[in-house]
């Protein structure tokens, strides 16, 4: 770096004027008042005073040193998502490799890839790119060039001029990146782009299936199937039909038909009964004849949907078979259909028993209310807890919990989707808590595939799952066992452990005994504990825990569950060693195969520690019915049944919540039994004693048991629709059109409606939709940010003059992503993104064979070029930390010159007795010693004199005219070496008043005193 | 101007040489111990052949080539300062690595393939020669927990140690036969808790880096305890998980401690002669290291593991 390269600025350079304001007035102040000093040291303090001076002036001036560089970062943005085929993908790795080969010494080269999300693949280095694949987990069902464009603009380092390169098709599905590109420009960043080309001239895609929404049962429907072909082509298609999880041809489809296809849209019809009430799903899929030229398989299959509405019908989901038979009885007596699925109990490979319960939207449409009953959170997957509040908020559906020792905060839901759906909160604010857990979590699973990100997900799944008055630590390994956070409440501090979780990058632990011990003497330090529990997550592979720390965990009923990561495959010396840890210490086991278990296995463990939230008596008690009397409890006689238990949880706070039923006990809190709101566009119930097994065992007899429960689920089923709307949705360029036509029975136009629901898309989330008129009885809205493929639900609440009200809902499937329906490339988009920014368009040079010639393109391409339009980036460094440091080192420079005399004489006789020494010639004996010595004796002689003076001398006389007698003639140093203190004999014959005289304070007084007799004296006499 | 200070004080009630000595060092900012440049730092983070994802073993031969093992069970070829020779994996690969590679004195490689139970010789060209123990996890003569470290003597007799349900040092013949073994899982001197690496000088003793009981053991080939040193802490002269050890061209042993995140010179005699290394991401500063080699010119190539790439200094 040449000096040339740097500069000096000043962002308040006004404060510069101070400098000749302040110094001059100083140095002429100075000079007055160090006086005293010799001439040198004066000049040299002066100097330092003003150079202090002059360092703070040029803090206060923001002083910054600037340098200006050359050097170049070009960043390579490479698009892989599934538009670009795949061995163009390949040419674009070669294609940055090959040009990253002109870079100068200096400059930095860096590698983004991108699809639906941008990833760094290679940070900027100053290196050429050595780039053979590209190792980045990428989704590239999505192309969001703004994205990546935004993260190469980010990747860059301060201090270098800026270059991107984009190799892509162009053909963006998400995001804009001419925003981009304009944030480019104004960041003074080149854009270059390389284009990549291509035109599948002979693809066919399977655009839809088209069914109508909802149809009834006994109904001939049409399936439409509308083919789009670029050039004419043959091949065969055929339609499956899908319902409970059972996939089969659709009837009259039972082999592959052959079609002829015309350039175009094509559509195929075929026609089918509805027998049952269900939801179907139809998918088209269309086969390629030999040599029909079509390269894209994904793109030739679509589905759509329908629902066949029969009676209303419940789904109840629980965790023991056979353990809700009485309520099922009941309900069906009541005319409620309910479906009853068992969920799966979660092990080390994952779900183990249980039905294949419902995963999407389209799977719960049928039913109309879920009743979650007695199983616990980690049954289900996060995604479905979200489903369940989905459906109910979203969809319209009911959503039931009844108790149980697996359910509300017993069974771990808290915080979660379902809790947020539910009338009531899991944690309890006033009751007093029977005992507490502490768990105690040690991490060891970084040798897994992503093991770091399952650590976290797992410590986060187990501190949700325990409630706030719980204990929880964290042990990993950071080059020795360490907590991460100590054993602690889990309270208020919740949100600081789960970011110090988010910080955690625990190392590959060598052996168990140190953080075993370590945990343990936690856990033992906790007076109040009930459960003290470890759970360790471990390849099984550190030097295994020894006997004596098993049987110090045993002894302190310290219990120990073993998650074991098989990340060494099937390591059967793992797997013991972390069996026998959690055999000898009465824990659990896992071998996990599947880490999605993970979470689950931890909510698990945390849920078997914090177990305060039941409430159990022998003695039965019963619940009362509160005020006011709502729908679901309406018309129920008498007493209620009692219960011997119930799970605690509080009613939230909202002025939706009812609490039909209320326990007396325990007391001092309300204690709902019953309580159920509005959620959303549905109603959800929570019942917190159980169905009639356990807690509430005289309830299956009690004559209004089946009455009461047929109105608790009806008052929660989703309405049924009144068919006067008839909803369409439909899908073109990433967009989701919602159309309503509302006719009334008499086929005449409803308008003035008000119209509004929400779209759920396919990651459950959901958008607010309200619908505009824009002709008589017809009612639109367009929502944007369709792009995902999958299922979209629509549910729409409708209200308008007269009483008329109702919901409808509809979906539509996107059967595969944007990316697949792109024929050719959009050079064009690139282009604009090159001129906007200055950057250069690149042609792909052509062999004589057609295709790509790489050494061709990239020997005429410079990417590290220096060319007008680049912008060579300054980078200022403030300089006042340095200044003010200088100054303050100067300052006590400054004080040193006044306050310290060098003798230069001494350091000359100590340098050269020193150099004898070393020399080994004998030490002139103390020559300089003896004068020091003198030199001694002369000053304590000086300050003895003043002392005695006053005393012995008459008033007046100079105190140092006076040498005692016995003292004259005497040299000190002789008298030195007589070992005696030369002012020792004198003292007596001096000290001739008494001995208080002798003080400075003392003489101060006298004068003092003498000096206001005088005064006195003055007043007495007359006057001149 | 401090040092004018001190001279003042000096002059005044004369100080001891040591306190001025010791004064002077603390103002120069000197740690005795705090030498950390490297000559070199290289390696980049990644799975394509060159790149390095946690590094855990390696190795020098006697054209100073450095045999670099890594989590994902590939052994890479590397010129002294770091330039890519070749690759190849190992016969079977799952996501950990071999923790102990190892040259003999004829030139083979030899593979501690740690999670699965044997150990490799291979070629100096990289062809496999032949494997020692049969690949099943067990206790028995012949058989292996986790094979850490492999070392041959001047008859050409393998030393393996290893860890698990079992640590000790197995001893095979020239020809893979079993010999003997010596050990056990413990505290007591003689036993092991992970014995990590071992190494053998000129005159046949086995220094045994016993990880988990900060200390290294040395033995005489019959397993006869001769010398033991070392415990857990950061002083010098300790240890924290002693790693990987390896003797130097100055006839010292130089120990890669992963807790400490430093190395540690030792005489063979077990004196402390110097630490190197601190914890951190920056030159000189390591992250968990696993392992170390020393080159024919004394210079140590130290395996930075969780920073994904390799360290050269001098001690």
């Amino acid at each position: 770096m040449t000096f040339s390269t740097w500069s000096i600025r000043f962002d308040d350079p006004w404060w510069l004027l101070l400098i000749p304001l302040v110094l001059p007035p100083l140095v002429w102040a100075s000079q007055r008042s160090l006086t005293g000093l010799g001439p040198i040291r004066r000049i040299l303090a002066i100097g330092i005073r003003s150079f202090v001076i002059t360092l703070v002036v040029l803090a206060l001036a923001e002083m910054k040193s600037v340098k200006r560089t050359d050097r170049l970062t070009t960043m390579y943005l490479i698009d892989v998502s599934n538009s670009v085929p795949k061995d163009l993908q390949k040419a674009e790795i070669e294609y940055a490799a090959a040009t990253s080969r002109k870079r100068r010494k200096d400059d930095l080269a860096g590698v983004v890839v991108f699809g639906k999300s941008p990833r760094v693949e290679i940070p900027p280095s100053p290196s050429e790119l050595n780039l053979l694949a590209v190792e980045s987990t990428v989704d590239a069902e999505n192309t969001d060039l703004a994205a990546g464009l935004k993260l190469a603009l980010a990747a860059f380092p301060d201090d270098t001029a800026r270059r991107v390169v984009v190799l892509s098709d162009g053909n963006e599905n998400r995001g804009s990146v001419l925003e981009q590109a304009q944030a480019a420009r104004a960041l003074g960043v080149q854009v270059d782009v390389v284009p990549i080309d291509y035109f599948y001239d002979r693809e066919v895609l399977v655009e839809k299936v088209s069914i109508p929404p909802d149809v009834k049962k006994g109904e001939t429907v049409n399936v439409s199937v509308v083919v789009r072909a670029s050039e004419p082509t043959r091949g065969t298609l055929q339609v499956f039909q899908k319902a409970d999880n059972h996939r089969a041809p659709a009837a009259g489809n039972e082999s592959p038909v052959p079609v002829e296809l015309a350039r175009g849209v094509n559509v195929f019809t075929l026609k089918q009964l509805i027998t049952e009430p269900n939801f179907y799903t139809f998918s088209a899929e269309f086969t390629p004849a030999e040599g029909g030229g079509d390269k894209r398989a994904i793109n030739n299959v679509a589905q759509g949907f329908t629902h066949a509405r029969g009676k209303a019908q419940a789904i109840l989901i629980e965790g023991t078979r056979g353990e809700h038979v009485e309520l099922v009885k009941a309900l069906r007596e009541k005319e409620i259909e309910v479906r009853v699925m068992v969920a799966p109990r979660i092990d080390g490979a994952g779900d183990v028993g249980g039905d294949i319960l419902p995963n999407d939207l389209a799977e719960l449409q049928p039913y109309d209310v879920v009743i979650l009953a007695n199983t616990p959170k980690e049954s289900f997957t996060e995604s479905q807890h979200q489903l369940f509040a989905s459906n109910c908020h979203d969809m319209g559906a009911g959503l039931v919990m009844l108790g149980g020792e697996n359910s509300f905060g017993a069974g771990g839901w808290m915080n979660t989707p379902v809790e947020k759906a539910l009338p009531v909160d899991m944690q309890i604010k006033a009751v007093k808590v029977q005992g507490i857990g502490a768990m105690a979590l040690i991490m060891h699973a970084s040798e897994i595939a992503e093991g770091n990100y399952w650590q976290k997900v797992v410590a986060k799944a187990a501190l949700g799952a325990l409630s706030s008055y719980d204990y929880a630590g964290l042990l990993h390994w950071e080059g020795k066992e360490a907590w991460l956070f100590t054993l602690k409440p889990i309270g208020a501090g919740r949100t600081g452990m789960l970011r110090a979780i988010d910080r955690m990058t625990p190392g590959d632990m060598p052996d168990f005994d140190p953080s075993l011990l370590m945990a343990m003497r936690g856990l033992n330090a906790i007076p109040d504990a009930m459960s003290k529990h470890i759970v360790v997550i471990s390849d099984g592979d550190p030097t295994p825990p020894s006997n004596r720390v098993l049987a110090q965990l045993v002894a302190s009923k310290v219990t120990v569950t073993a998650v074991l990561t098989a990340a060494h495959g099937n390591d059967a010396g793992a797997a013991a060693v972390m069996r026998n840890l959690a055999i000898r210490t009465k824990g659990r086991f896992y071998n996990v195969t599947n880490p999605r278990a993970l979470p689950r296995i931890y909510q698990k463990e945390a849920r078997s520690i914090s177990r305060p939230l039941i409430y159990e008596q022998t003695t039965p008690w019963r619940p009362n019915l509160s005020e006011p009397i709502t729908e679901p409890v309406l018309g129920l006689t008498g007493e209620l049944p009692p219960i011997t238990g119930l799970v605690l949880t509080s009613p939230k706070e909202n002025e939706l919540v009812e609490i039909p039923i209320v326990s007396p006990l325990p007391g001092g809190q309300v204690n709902p039994v019953l309580a159920h709101w509005t959620y959303g566009l549905g109603r959800s119930v929570a019942f917190t004693s159980d169905a009639g097994r356990k807690w509430a065992k005289t309830w299956p007899e009690w004559q209004g048991y089946a009455a009461f429960w047929s109105q608790v689920i009806r008052w929660a089923m989703r309405p049924a629709e009144r068919g006067e709307l008839t909803l369409n949705l439909r899908r073109e360029n990433g967009r989701i059109k919602v159309l309503v036509d509302a006719l009334d029975k008499d086929d005449r136009f409803l308008n003035f409606l008000q119209i509004q629901g929400s779209l759920v898309d396919p990651d459950l989330k959901s958008r607010p939709i309200e619908l505009s008129q824009t002709a008589p009885g017809r009612y639109e809205a367009t929502l944007d940010q369709a792009e995902a493929s999958g299922n979209y639900f629509v549910n729409l609440g409708y209200r308008g003059p007269g009483g008329v009200q109702g919901v409808v809902s509809s979906g539509v499937s996107v059967p595969y992503s944007d990316e697949y329906r792109e024929l050719r490339s959009n050079p064009t988009a690139l282009e604009n993104l090159a001129s906007l920014t200055d950057g250069q368009r690149i042609e792909w040079k052509q062999g004589p064979d057609g295709r790509i010639d790489l050494a061709a393109t990239a020997r005429e391409v410079d990417h590290f070029r220096r060319d007008p339009g680049l912008v060579n980036p300054r980078a200022f460094t403030p300089l006042w930390p340095i200044l003010l440091w200088l100054a303050g080192c100067m300052f006590l420079g400054d004080v040193a010159v006044r306050r310290l005399a060098l003798d230069l004489d001494w350091i000359a006789a100590t340098v050269s007795a020193e150099w004898r020494k070393l020399r080994g010639e004998p030490a002139v004996a103390s020559d300089y010693m003896d004068k020091l010595k003198t030199r001694k004796a002369e000053v304590d002689l000086q300050i003895d004199r003043p002392r005695a003076a006053p005393a012995a001398t008459p008033e007046g006389a100079p105190p140092t005219s006076v040498v005692p007698q016995e003292l004259q003639g005497l040299s000190p140093a002789a008298e030195l070496a007589q070992g005696q203190a030369p002012q020792a004999p004198e003292k007596p014959t001096l000290a001739a008043g008494p001995p208080e005289a002798q003080g400075y304070t003392n003489r101060l007084l006298k004068a003092k005193k003498r000096m206001w007799e005088e005064r006195e004296k003055d007043k007495d006499s007359p006057g001149p | 101007m401090v040092f004018l200070a001190t001279l003042g004080c000096v002059k005044r009630t004369r100080y001891p040489a040591g306190v001025i000595a010791a004064l002077c060092l603390f103002l120069a900012g000197c740690e005795p111990l705090a030498r950390s440049e490297p000559d070199l730092v290289w390696g980049l983070h990644g799975v394509i052949p060159g790149h390095l994802h946690k590094p855990r073993t390696a190795a020098f031969d006697a054209q100073d080539h450095l045999f670099l093992a890594d989590l994902t069970d590939r052994i890479q070829v590397f010129d002294r300062d770091g330039g890519f020779l070749k690759c190849w994996r190992t016969p079977d690969f799952n996501v950990d690595g071999p923790s102990g590679l190892t040259i003999d004195r004829q030139g083979r490689l030899l593979v501690a393939d740690t999670h699965f139970y044997r150990v490799l010789v291979y070629s100096r060209e990289g062809d496999l020669l032949f494997q020692i123990g049969d690949g099943v996890q067990g206790t028995t003569p012949g058989r292996f927990g986790y094979p850490t470290d492999v070392v041959t003597d001047r008859e050409g007799n393998f030393y393996v140690a290893e860890y698990g349900e079992n640590d000790r040092i197995q001893v095979f013949s020239p020809d893979g036969k079993w010999r003997r073994q010596w050990g056990g899982h413990g505290y007591e001197l003689g036993e092991f808790l992970r014995p990590r690496a071992i190494a053998i000088d000129d005159l046949d003793r086995l220094y045994v880096a016993d990880s988990c009981n900060h200390r290294i053991q040395v033995f005489d080939l019959q397993g006869k305890l001769l010398l033991s040193w070392g415990s857990r802490g950061t002083e010098s002269g300790r240890m924290s998980y002693p790693y990987d050890l390896a003797i130097g061209p100055d006839h010292c042993l130089y120990v890669c401690e992963y807790g400490n995140n430093r190395v540690q010179k030792f005489s063979l005699t077990g004196d402390s002669l110097g630490l190197w290394g601190t914890a951190g991401r920056g030159p000189g500063q390591l992250d968990n290291p696993y392992a170390l080699a020393v080159d024919s010119k004394g210079s140590v190539s130290v395996v930075d593991s969780n920073n994904h790439r390799v360290q050269r200094f001098r001690l």
